[in-house]
């Protein structure tokens, strides 16, 4: 396996947490997540937010709305729901144990080198 | 040059570039079957269909009117190839995808290269064998069981057509993935343009024959329709309103098919089995003369053919079964015959005059006849059913005596049932000085049923003596054509005689 392979499941490992965490802060439609996720430098490929997004909307973490657009086709907006944000203070809780974790064990490598 | 196709994607009208419609749908099968296990697909599709509208929409008010291949190649490329849709871990199960998909095998019927309703080509992709020897199988069995027709009809109607690419790749067992759906689509887009060019020679006769084409199946679908719509509206008068149409007379009105199956069946449960059975029957025929003729108008979906054929099929099982026990009862009731002969009159004189005993004939019981001449069939009454006719046999006598012979036969379930029925047929005829008036009636009791009771008489004549009848001789007499002595008559009710 080449290192890309490892980073990709890297990035969407943490893409679900990403995008509810986005979401928490006010509703935005696919093409604006994209947008957001790109201008923060965490380049995925666009087809895996779809099912994503789509998955947790069936889990009901998140919700959307149709919305009318000026300049082409109807917008989904997607919302955080109540149970989203229950299930995004556990993923941040996780994050920051993961990210705690990882950079204990990370500086611990470097300093045996 | 090049030709266009224009489409609608999520409403929005587009016109594409054969070969950027040939990637795009290629493109989203892909995803259809790389995401054929995940909840809310259909979503999943819309999602990435309005963004291909999005991202098409920016593009295209350049000036440009026309969806170029490499437009979709881009928008492919940005929103990424279908394995990036699939599991949450790309690349770990990615080479194993080829072996895992299942090249499932359905039957479809293959429109493209059909002669009427592609069932005999689908059924070659299907077994994967050339469609000649399949055509050739299905038109020996046609003509020499010649049950192909119907059979034909029905799985044009229950197959469904392979419509898609991934169809098609099913209906020939291969893999659905993105190469075959390639290959297949460069197949189809070869075929539409060999078709193209084919129609630009002969569109007129194209035109022509779809149009026959059309003409046909509506002709099919309204003789369906009206098939369908006769017998539906025979078979709720019967079932509903039993109409007396059988010339058998109760009290001067003719008889309803229940009224007589009453007179057909030994065992009461049997009457009810046989009346529905045979409903059940014209029921489900009725079915599929609709579906036949709705399918000829418009088209339905598979499930629901699917579902009405089912029910069609069970209905007709059920109701050839019902009718069929009633059936066999009533072949077991009518197994044997029995035959009974008394001697009834000698007469020693001359000639013998037979006379037919007309109005108000007295039959057993102190019952009367009133015979209104216009009865066809048989006569119900209380207790009684009444025949009419009676055939007379002639021989030469032994002795230089007429000797005159009733016999009396019927059918039952034994012959000894058989010989019992004959037993009770009654009939009234005497000899008086020369002259052996015959009832042209007979009756039996109710109770026996219809058995096939008959009356004969045999008269054995001495030679050198006569028959007359109403003061013509009958017996005997040469048959003009065959030389021979007629030995046969016939009485009518009416008092008809005639020989043969």
């Amino acid at each position: 396996m080449n290192s890309e392979n490892t980073q990709a499941q890297m990035r969407k490992g943490i893409l679900e947490y990403c995008i509810l965490s986005m979401l928490s802060s006010g509703e935005a439609y696919p093409s604006e997540i994209l947008n957001r996720l790109e201008s923060a430098q965490l380049s995925v490929v666009e087809g895996t937010i779809y099912p994503l997004l789509t998955r947790l909307k069936n889990m009901q973490l998140l919700d959307y709305r149709w919305a009318e657009s000026t300049s082409g086709p109807p917008r989904k907006y997607y919302c955080i729901t109540e149970e989203g944000r229950v299930f995004l203070s556990e993923l941040e809780r996780t994050w920051l144990e993961l990210q705690q974790a990882v950079s204990t064990i990370t500086s611990k490598n470097t300093d045996y080198e | 040059m090049n030709k266009t196709v224009s489409i609608h994607l999520q409403g929005f009208p587009f016109i594409f570039e054969e070969q950027a419609y040939a990637t795009l749908e290629s493109y989203l099968n892909a995803l259809r079957n790389v995401l054929q296990h995940e909840e809310g697909l259909e979503e999943i599709i819309q999602d990435v269909e309005l963004r291909i509208v999005e991202l098409l929409q920016p593009q295209l008010s350049a000036g440009k009117q026309v969806v170029e291949n490499k437009h979709v190649e881009e928008i492919i490329a940005k929103i990424g190839q279908p394995k990036d849709f699939g599991s949450e871990t790309p690349g770990m199960d990615e080479p194993t995808s080829e072996t895992k998909i299942k090249a499932t095998r359905r039957f479809f019927r293959d429109t493209d290269n059909a002669l009427l309703g592609g069932v005999c080509s689908g059924a070659a992709a299907y077994f994967n064998i050339d469609v000649v020897f399949v055509r050739a199988i299905y038109l020996i069995a046609f003509l020499t069981f010649g049950v192909g027709g119907l059979l034909y009809f029905i799985l044009w109607i229950i197959i469904p057509p392979a419509k898609t690419s991934s169809d098609k790749l099913q209906m020939k067992g291969q893999v659905v993935n993105l190469e075959n759906m390639k290959t297949e689509l460069g197949s189809a887009t070869n075929r539409l343009k060999k078709e193209a060019k084919a129609l630009n020679n002969r569109t007129d006769i194209a035109n022509l024959f779809r149009r026959i084409a059309r003409f046909v199946s509506i002709i099919i679908g309204v003789l369906a329709m009206l098939v369908g719509s006769v017998l539906l509206i025979t078979t709720l008068i019967f079932i509903f309103i039993q109409p007396q149409f059988i010339p058998a007379e109760i009290n001067g009105q003719h008889v309803s098919l229940s009224e007589l199956l009453v007179l057909i069946f030994d065992k009461s449960t049997m009457i009810p089995l046989a009346f529905w059975g045979i409903g059940l029957i014209n029921l489900s025929i009725i079915g599929l003369c609709f579906l036949i003729g709705i399918r000829c108008f418009k088209s339905l979906s598979s499930k629901i053919i699917y579902i009405g054929m089912g029910v069609l099929l069970l209905s007709f099982i059920i109701g050839t079964s019902m009718a069929a026990t009633a059936g066999v009862q009533f072949a077991k009731s009518i197994e044997s015959y029995g035959e009974i002969e008394k001697e009834i009159a000698i007469y020693q004189g001359e000639n013998l005059t037979i006379s037919p005993k007309l109005n108000d004939t007295k039959v057993s019981g102190g019952y009367t006849i009133k015979s209104n001449g216009d009865d066809l069939g048989f006569l119900i009454q209380k207790n009684n059913i009444l025949f009419h006719g009676i055939e007379v046999m002639y021989e030469a006598s032994n002795d230089s005596s007429f000797h005159i012979y009733q016999l009396n036969s019927a059918q039952g379930s034994s012959h000894e049932k058989a010989i019992y029925n004959a037993r009770q047929i009654r009939n009234i005829s005497f000899l008086k000085d020369s002259i052996f008036t015959i009832n042209p009636c007979f009756s039996f009791p109710k109770s026996t049923k219809l058995r096939d009771q008959k009356i004969k008489f045999r008269i054995t004549v001495p030679s050198n003596r006569s028959v007359f009848y109403q003061g013509r001789r009958i017996y005997p007499i040469i048959d003009s054509i065959s030389t021979e002595i007629r030995a046969h008559g016939y009485i009518t009710k009416e008092g008809d005689y005639s020989e043969w």
